[in-house]
């Protein structure tokens, strides 16, 4: 049984802090496009959320729009204030959801950019190509 | 007033091209381009780098442009 456990805790934590961190601000990012998430001490994490032992925690958003973002070093879980979980106790795993989640918000904030510059005549043919890259006519001076 | 072609890949690369098709490496064209896209765009650019040596086979943007002008 000991062996057991021991095998089970190694296989379970092998985020750094700092990696934990940029994966669950990427996270929070890819659900609040155009906010910044910032990180928030474990004594800022709602009661609600029931802090743990080993919790590391994000937020974004401002009033009624707060979300909460919390990754637990000793079971690899991630919860949501809104409910939502991941499981990123395989690293593979984690750094592939961070990927989705830094790709799907760097493709909207480009075709955001676009369309902003559209309304103001620089940009025009804006495409989305199936690799995924965006491609845009740009005019400038 | 010039129109060049910009080009965004999903790992965050981006390439300028000129209207014949040729790779812009020019630093004020450049900046001009990342102004409209910061002012005009509102886009957000963190730790920005410029590729100092081009290889145009291995840079993923050059697939895309090329994707783009089949499309």
């Amino acid at each position: 049984m000991a062996c057991n456990s021991i095998a089970t805790a190694t296989a379970i934590v092998k985020l750094t802090q700092e990696e934990a961190l940029n994966l669950l601000k990427a996270l929070a990012e890819s659900k609040r496009p155009g906010e910044k998430a910032e990180v928030i001490t474990t004594l800022d994490i709602p009661s609600a959320m029931k802090p743990q032992t080993g919790d590391q925690a994000v937020s974004i958003s401002t009033g009624p729009e707060r979300l909460w973002f919390i990754y637990n070093t000793l079971s690899g879980s991630v919860r949501a204030s809104n409910g939502e979980t991941w499981n990123w106790g395989n690293t593979k795993q984690a750094q592939g959801d961070a990927l989705e989640a830094t790709k799907l918000l760097w493709e909207r904030s480009i075709v955001q950019a676009a369309k902003a510059m559209q309304a103001v005549g620089r940009v025009n043919q804006v495409n989305r190509l199936q690799s995924g890259a965006v491609t845009m006519k740009l005019t400038v001076k | 007033m010039q129109t060049f072609t910009i080009v965004f890949t999903s790992d965050g690369k981006m390439g300028i091209y000129a209207q014949d098709g040729s790779y812009v490496t020019a630093a004020e064209t450049i900046a001009a381009v990342m102004l409209a896209l910061t002012i005009d765009g509102g886009l957000r650019l963190e730790n920005v780098s410029r590729t100092e040596q081009h290889r145009q086979d291995d840079d993923p943007q050059h697939a895309a442009y090329h994707e783009a002008q089949r499309a």
